[in-house]
C-alpha cells in the first residue's frame, strides 16, 4: 500500500535539493546536500514500510538456555544467498533498509562535517564562497 | 650419478624465481647498512638464483621436464605452475647467469652518487621476473611475469630521470613492449577459447589439441596475436623501433637487459609456441617473414649508426632476427638442425652481445663518449680491452673458432634446406638472403673494431692518456670472451647440458645433435667464406653506403618507423587534449546537469516501459492529520531552508526539516533511526554554525532569469522523475515477495541472538560494511585535521 | 546559551545522559539502541557541555584524545571480526553465549556486542574529534 503523500513529501525534498546544489553559493550547496540526504534516507525507509506491520523488535520469543553456543557451523555453510521460503509471511517493517539508513544518517553528518570545514578553508584560502569565482576548481 | 642429495626441482625453481623479489624488497634497507657494496649484495643474490637453477639441470638433461602447479585462481582455470624444461632452463641460465656478471660490472660502472638502490631493486626485480616468466607454465602466470619484464625494464631505460631522452626511450620501450603483451594476451584468451586450457604442458602433450587448434578458424588470427607480442618483445619487425632508444639506459642494463635476456622473451615465446603453431605456412610466412625483413634492414641500418651502443642495438635486432627466422624456417621440415641453430644462436648472442656491451661500457666510462667518429686507436691505451673485444666482435661476425661461427653455419645449412623445400628459384634466393645478412653482421663487427681500438685518435678533445678499466669491469667481460672461446672450440659442453636439452623441449622429442668446428668443405663453409670476401669489399665502402643512408633519410624522413611513431603518440596526446576539453570543461554546474540529466533519463525509461501509465491509479491519500501537518511542515521548512537569505536562518530551518524528519522516522515505524536522527540533527546543527561563524554571514547571489527557469526545470524535472519512481516502487505492495529482508528477520534470533533485528543487521550479519562505514568515519576526522593543520604548511 | 539555568541543568543531565547513552549501547541487541545511537547520543552531551560552558573551560579539566578513541574503536571492531579466524571459522564469525551468573541471571554474551562497542568508540571519538578541531580556532 503506498503513501502517495509522503511520496510527494519525497519527490518535492529531491526537487528542493536539487535545486540548491546547483546554486553558487557553497553553502547553500552544502544545505542542498543536506536536504537530498533527508531525502534519500526517507525515501529508502519509505519502501520498506508495508501494510499493518511492526517494529522490527522481536518479542515474546527467548533463546533456548541451554543451547549453549548457538551458531552452527552447517547452518552458514549451506546457504549461498538467503532465500525466502514460499510461505514466508513477513509481520515486521523491512529491517535491511532501517540498517542502511541508519548507518547512513550517521556517515552523512561526519561528511556534512567534513564538506563545512573544507569550504572554511577554501573561504580562508580564496576569501570567498562563490564557485564561480574559485578558478583553482575549474581544473 | 649424483652424490649429493639435490634439492626437490620445483622448490629449487620457487626459490630461484622469489628470492630476488624478496632480496629487491630488502635492497633499500641492506643498502643503509652496506652503502655502495649493495651491488655485491646483488650479484650475490643473483648467483644463489643460478645455483638454485643449476639445482635441476641433471634431471633436465636427462629429459625430464618438471612440471607441477599450485592452485591459484581455480574459478578461472588459473594455476601457479612450473614448467621447467631444456628451453626454460637455458634462459633461466642467461638471465641469472648473466645477471650476476652484470652486477658484479655494476660495482665500478655506476658512480657511488648514483641512486643505487634503486638500480639494483630493478635489476632483481627484472630478474626475478625473468626467471618467472621461463618457467611459467601457466599462460596467464607468463603474461604477468612478462609484463612485470616491461615494466622493470621501463623503470631501468628511465633510470636517468631528468635525461629527456631517457624518458622518450622508456616511454616508447613501455608503450610498444607493453601494447604487444596486449595483443599477447588477447592471443592467449583466443587460445584458451579454442584449446579450453591456459596451461603449457597440457597443449604441448596433447597433440589431438593441437591438431585441432591447426583446423579451427581462429587459428590464424591466434597466431597473429601472439607473433604480434613477441615481435614487439623481442623488437622485431616494425616493432624494431623501441631498441635504439632504450640504449639511454646505463651500459650494463642494455647488456643485460636489451641485449641478453628481455629481448630474447620474443624469441622464448616464439620457441615456446613452435611446437603448437609450426607445421602451418602461416607459421612460416608469419615468423620467417618477419625474421628475413627485420634480418636485412637491422643490419643494413646499423652502417649509418655511430653510437656505439647504437650499432650494437641495432645488430641485436638483427641477430634476434636471425633466430626469428630459424624458427620460421622450421616449419615444414621434421626435426631439423634449424631449432637447435637457433637455440644455440640464442645462447652464443647472449654472451657475446653481452660482452660487447661490457667493452662499449668501459670504452665510455675511460673515454667519456660513445661516438665512434671520435673515437679510435685505442688498442695501445686499453690492450686487454682490445683483445676481448675483438673475440667478441670477430664471434657475433661469424669467423672461426668462435662461438658465433658454429650457430652461423648452422644457419646458413638451415637456409640451404629450407631452399631445398621450397625449390624453384628460392633454391637460390633464400641462401642469398642468408648470405646478405652475414654481409651486413661482418661489416658492422669489423667497424667496432675498426672504429675504436685501429686507426688514429679522431677527436682531440678526448683525454689524452686514457687507462685501462678496472679490474672489476674487465674480469666480467674477460670471463664471457673466453666462454666465447671455449664453447667456439669444445661446443660439447655446452650442447649436451644445454642445447640438446633445449632443443628436446622445443621438438618434444629426443635429438641427436652433433656440433663441431670442422664439417668438412660443404656448402655452408662455401656460404661463410663468400660471406667475409663479399662483407671485406662491402667493408671498404661502409662510409659511402652510410652517406648514402643519412641523404635518403633527409630527403623522405616520413619513410620511417619513428616517424610514425612519433606522429600516432603526438596526435594521441593532443586528441587526448581536445577530448578533455570538450567533456570535462571545469565548471561544477555542467557535471552536475549531466548526471541529473542521466538520472532523469535512466529513471524515466524504465518506469515507461514496466508500468503502462507513469502515475498507479490507485493513490492513496487516506492519512491521518498528524502526518499531513509533519509532511507540510517538512515541505515549508526545506523551502524556507532555500530561500532565506542570511545563513543561520537558512540552518535553523534545515534543522527543522531534520527533526521533521525524525518525527516521519517514528510514524515509519522506525525507532532506532529516529532516535538518531533526532541527535545528528542536533550536532550537524552545531557544526553548520561553528563553520558559519567564520565566513560571510550573508551572500546575494545574483539568479537570473533565465538561470532561475533552466534551474527550476531540472529541479522539477527530477522532482517529478522520483515521484513516477516513488509510486511505481511502492504501488500494490503487500508482502515483500522476495527479500532478502525475510532472512534477516527470520535468522535474527537463532543465528545472532539479537531481538532487535535493526541492531543485528548492523553489527552482525552485514558486520562488514559496518566496519566499512566506521572506517569512512575516521577517515572524516582525520581528513579534518589534516585540512586544518595543512595550512601551517604555507608558513 | 551560558546562562544560570543552561548551565545547572547541564551539570545535572551529563552523567544521565553518558548513564543513558551506556544503556542505549548495552541493550542494544534487543531494544532500541546500539553503538551508533550510543555514540551519538555521548557526543551530544559533550558537545552540549563545549557549547554550555566553552572549550576552553571544559578542557581544562576534561580534555581526552579522541583521535585515541576512535582509533580504538576501529581496533576493538576489526579484531572482533579476526578474532573469529584462531578458532578456525570465517572472518566475522559472530558467537553467542548464554551464561548463568548468581545476581542476573541468564546473561546473553554477544560478541557482535564488542563489535558494538568498537562502533560506539568510533563514533564518539571521530565525532568529538572533528568539534574539537573545529572549535580549537580561533
Amino acid at each position: 500500500m503506498n503513501n502517495t503523500l509522503l511520496s510527494i513529501t519525497i519527490a518535492l525534498l529531491f526537487g528542493i535539493g536539487t535545486f540548491l546544489i546547483l546554486r553558487k553559493d557553497l553553502i547553500k550547496v552544502v544545505i542542498g546536500l543536506s536536504i537530498l540526504s533527508h531525502a534519500v534516507n526517507l525515501l529508502i525507509v519509505s519502501t520498506g514500510l508495508f501494510n499493518g506491520e511492526k517494529v522490527p523488535i522481536i518479542t515474546g520469543e527467548h533463546i533456548e538456555p541451554s543451547s549453549g553456543t548457538i551458531f552452527t557451523d552447517d547452518l552458514a555453510n549451506s546457504i549461498l544467498a538467503p532465500i525466502v521460503p514460499e510461505s514466508a509471511e513477513m509481520i515486521y517493517v523491512d529491517p535491511l533498509v532501517q540498517a542502511l539508513v541508519l548507518t547512513a544518517i550517521v556517515i552523512s553528518l561526519a561528511t556534512t562535517a567534513f564538506i563545512l570545514i573544507l569550504i572554511y578553508r577554501i573561504y580562508e584560502e580564496y576569501g570567498t564562497t562563490d564557485i564561480s569565482k574559485l578558478r583553482r576548481l575549474w581544473g | 650419478m649424483q652424490s649429493r642429495k639435490d634439492m626437490d626441482p620445483f622448490n629449487a625453481i620457487i626459490l630461484a624465481i622469489f628470492f630476488p623479489f624478496v632480496a629487491a624488497l630488502f635492497v633499500p634497507f641492506i643498502e643503509k647498512g652496506i652503502k655502495h657494496r649493495i651491488g655485491w649484495f646483488s650479484a650475490a643474490i643473483a648467483l644463489i638464483s643460478f645455483i638454485l637453477i643449476g639445482q635441476v639441470t641433471h634431471t633436465v638433461a636427462e629429459g625430464h621436464a618438471i612440471k607441477q602447479s599450485i592452485t591459484w585462481l581455480p574459478s578461472a582455470g588459473i594455476e601457479f605452475g612450473i614448467y621447467a624444461d631444456g628451453l626454460s632452463m637455458m634462459i633461466g641460465f642467461i638471465a641469472s647467469g648473466i645477471g650476476f656478471i652484470i652486477m658484479g660490472y655494476s660495482n665500478s660502472y655506476m658512480s657511488h652518487k648514483e641512486d643505487l638502490p634503486r638500480y639494483y631493486k630493478y635489476l632483481l626485480l627484472f630478474m626475478g621476473s625473468m626467471i618467472g616468466m621461463v618457467f611459467s607454465s601457466n599462460l596467464i602466470q607468463l603474461f604477468i611475469f612478462w609484463e612485470l619484464t616491461s615494466i622493470t625494464s621501463f623503470m631501468l631505460i628511465g633510470y636517468w630521470r631528468n635525461k629527456p631522452a631517457s624518458i622518450y626511450g622508456a616511454t616508447k620501450s613501455l608503450l610498444i613492449t607493453v601494447g604487444g603483451g596486449l595483443f599477447m594476451l588477447a592471443g592467449f584468451i583466443l587460445l584458451h577459447s579454442i584449446t579450453g586450457t591456459f596451461d603449457i604442458p597440457t597443449i604441448l602433450q596433447n597433440p589431438e589439441i593441437v591438431q585441432n587448434l591447426k583446423v579451427h578458424p581462429l587459428f590464424l588470427i591466434t597466431l597473429i596475436l601472439i607473433v604480434i607480442g613477441a615481435s614487439a618483445k623481442s623488437a622485431q619487425g616494425p616493432f624494431y623501433i623501441w631498441l635504439p632508444n632504450a640504449m639511454e639506459a646505463p651500459t650494463p642494463v642494455s647488456a643485460f637487459l636489451h641485449s641478453a635476456t628481455m629481448v630474447k622473451a620474443g624469441i622464448y615465446l616464439i620457441a615456446r609456441m613452435h611446437p603448437i603453431f609450426s607445421g602451418t605456412d602461416a607459421w612460416f610466412i608469419l615468423v620467417g617473414g618477419i625474421g628475413i625483413f627485420t634480418m636485412l634492414l637491422a643490419g643494413f641500418l646499423a652502417f649509418r649508426q655511430t653510437d656505439i651502443k647504437a650499432i650494437l642495438a641495432y645488430s641485436t635486432i638483427s641477430q634476434l632476427a636471425y633466430m626469428m627466422t630459424m624458427y620460421g624456417y622450421t616449419s615444414y621440415h621434421e626435426p631439423g638442425i634449424g631449432v637447435a641453430a637457433a637455440t644455440f644462436h640464442l645462447l652464443n648472442h647472449a654472451i657475446f652481445k653481452a660482452c660487447l656491451f661490457l667493452v662499449a661500457g668501459i670504452v665510455a666510462h675511460e673515454t667519456a663518449t660513445r661516438d665512434i667518429r671520435k673515437l679510435g686507436g685505442l688498442r695501445k691505451e686499453m690492450p686487454i680491452t682490445f683483445i676481448i673485444a675483438s673475440i667478441a666482435a670477430l664471434a657475433m661476425a661469424g669467423v672461426p673458432p668462435l662461438n658465433g661461427f658454429l650457430s652461423k653455419e648452422m644457419f646458413y645449412e638451415t637456409s640451404l634446406e629450407m631452399g631445398h623445400i621450397l625449390g624453384g628459384p628460392f633454391e637460390v634466393l633464400i641462401p642469398a638472403i642468408a648470405v646478405m645478412g652475414g654481409v651486413f653482421t661482418f661489416a658492422y663487427s669489423i667497424k667496432l673494431i675498426d672504429g675504436i681500438f685501429l686507426g688514429k685518435r679522431q677527436d682531440h678533445h678526448l683525454p689524452q692518456h686514457v687507462h685501462e678499466a678496472p679490474l672489476t669491469m674487465l674480469i666480467p667481460a674477460a670471463f664471457l670472451a673466453v666462454l666465447v672461446i671455449f664453447i667456439g672450440i669444445s661446443p660439447s659442453t655446452a650442447v649436451y647440458y644445454i642445447i640438446k636439452p633445449a632443443t628436446a623441449g622445443i621438438l618434444l622429442e629426443e635429438v641427436h645433435l652433433h656440433v663441431a668446428l670442422w664439417h668438412g668443405f660443404t656448402t655452408s663453409l662455401m656460404m661463410t667464406i663468400a660471406t667475409f670476401l663479399i662483407g671485406i669489399a662491402v667493408y671498404t665502402k661502409y662510409d659511402n653506403i652510410a652517406a648514402w643512408q643519412n641523404r635518403t633519410n633527409e630527403r623522405i624522413p616520413w619513410f620511417s618507423m619513428n616517424y610514425v611513431y612519433d606522429k600516432i603518440v603526438d596526435g594521441a596526446k593532443s586528441r587526448a587534449g581536445d577530448f578533455a576539453g570538450c567533456f570535462q570543461p571545469g565548471t561544477i554546474k555542467t557535471y552536475i546537469n549531466a548526471m541529473l540529466l542521466l538520472f532523469v533519463i535512466l529513471g524515466t525509461i524504465p518506469a515507461l516501459m514496466v508500468a503502462a501509465t507513469l502515475i498507479p491509479d490507485n493513490l492513496n491519500f487516506n492519512v491521518p492529520a498528524y502526518e499531513v501537518l509533519i509532511l507540510g511542515l517538512m515541505i515549508i521548512a526545506a523551502i524556507a531552508s532555500a530561500v532565506l537569505k542570511k545563513y543561520l536562518h537558512a540552518i535553523i530551518a534545515l534543522s527543522a526539516v531534520g527533526y521533521l524528519v525524525s518525527l516521519v522516522f517514528i510514524y515509519l515505524k522506525a525507532p532506532d533511526l529516529a532516535m538518531t536522527q533526532i541527535l545528528v540533527e542536533t550536532l550537524t546543527t552545531i557544526i553548520f554554525l561553528l563553520v558559519i561563524v567564520r565566513v560571510p554571514q550573508i551572500f546575494r547571489e545574483k539568479i537570473s532569469r533565465t538561470t532561475m527557469a533552466k534551474d527550476l526545470v531540472i529541479a522539477s524535472a527530477v522532482s517529478l522523475t522520483v515521484l513516477i519512481l516513488l509510486l511505481n516502487a511502492t504501488h500494490e505492495i503487500v508482502y515483500p515477495l522476495e527479500s532478502l529482508s525475510y532472512y534477516f528477520v527470520e535468522k535474527s534470533l537463532p543465528l545472532a541472538g539479537g531481538h532487535n533485528i535493526v541492531n543485528v543487521i548492523i553489527v552482525d550479519f552485514r558486520g562488514y560494511d559496518t566496519l566499512g562505514e566506521i572506517s569512512v568515519l575516521c577517515l572524516a576526522a582525520l581528513g579534518t585535521y589534516n585540512l586544518i593543520s595543512s595550512r601551517g604548511d604555507k608558513q | 546559551m551560558t546562562t544560570l539555568i543552561t548551565k545547572t541543568v547541564t551539570k545535572i543531565c551529563i552523567p544521565l545522559i553518558i548513564l543513558f547513552s551506556i544503556s542505549l549501547l548495552l541493550a542494544g541487541h534487543n531494544n532500541p539502541g546500539g553503538g551508533f545511537i550510543g555514540g551519538v547520543m555521548f557526543a551530544s552531551v559533550i558537545s552540549l557541555t563545549y557549547v554550555v560552558f566553552g572549550l576552553k573551560n571544559v578542557k581544562s579539566f576534561f580534555n581526552p584524545e579522541w583521535d585515541k578513541w576512535f582509533a580504538f574503536g576501529l581496533l576493538l571492531a576489526s579484531m572482533t571480526a579476526f578474532a573469529a579466524i584462531p578458532f578456525n571459522h570465517n572472518f566475522f564469525r559472530s558467537a553467542v553465549e548464554l551464561v548463568h551468573l548468581p545476581m542476573f541471571g541468564e546473561i546473553e554474551l554477544v560478541s557482535a556486542a564488542l563489535f558494538d562497542t568498537g562502533v560506539y568508540f568510533v563514533v564518539i571519538g571521530s565525532l568529538l574529534y572533528i568539534f574539537k578541531t573545529l572549535g580549537e580556532e580561533k
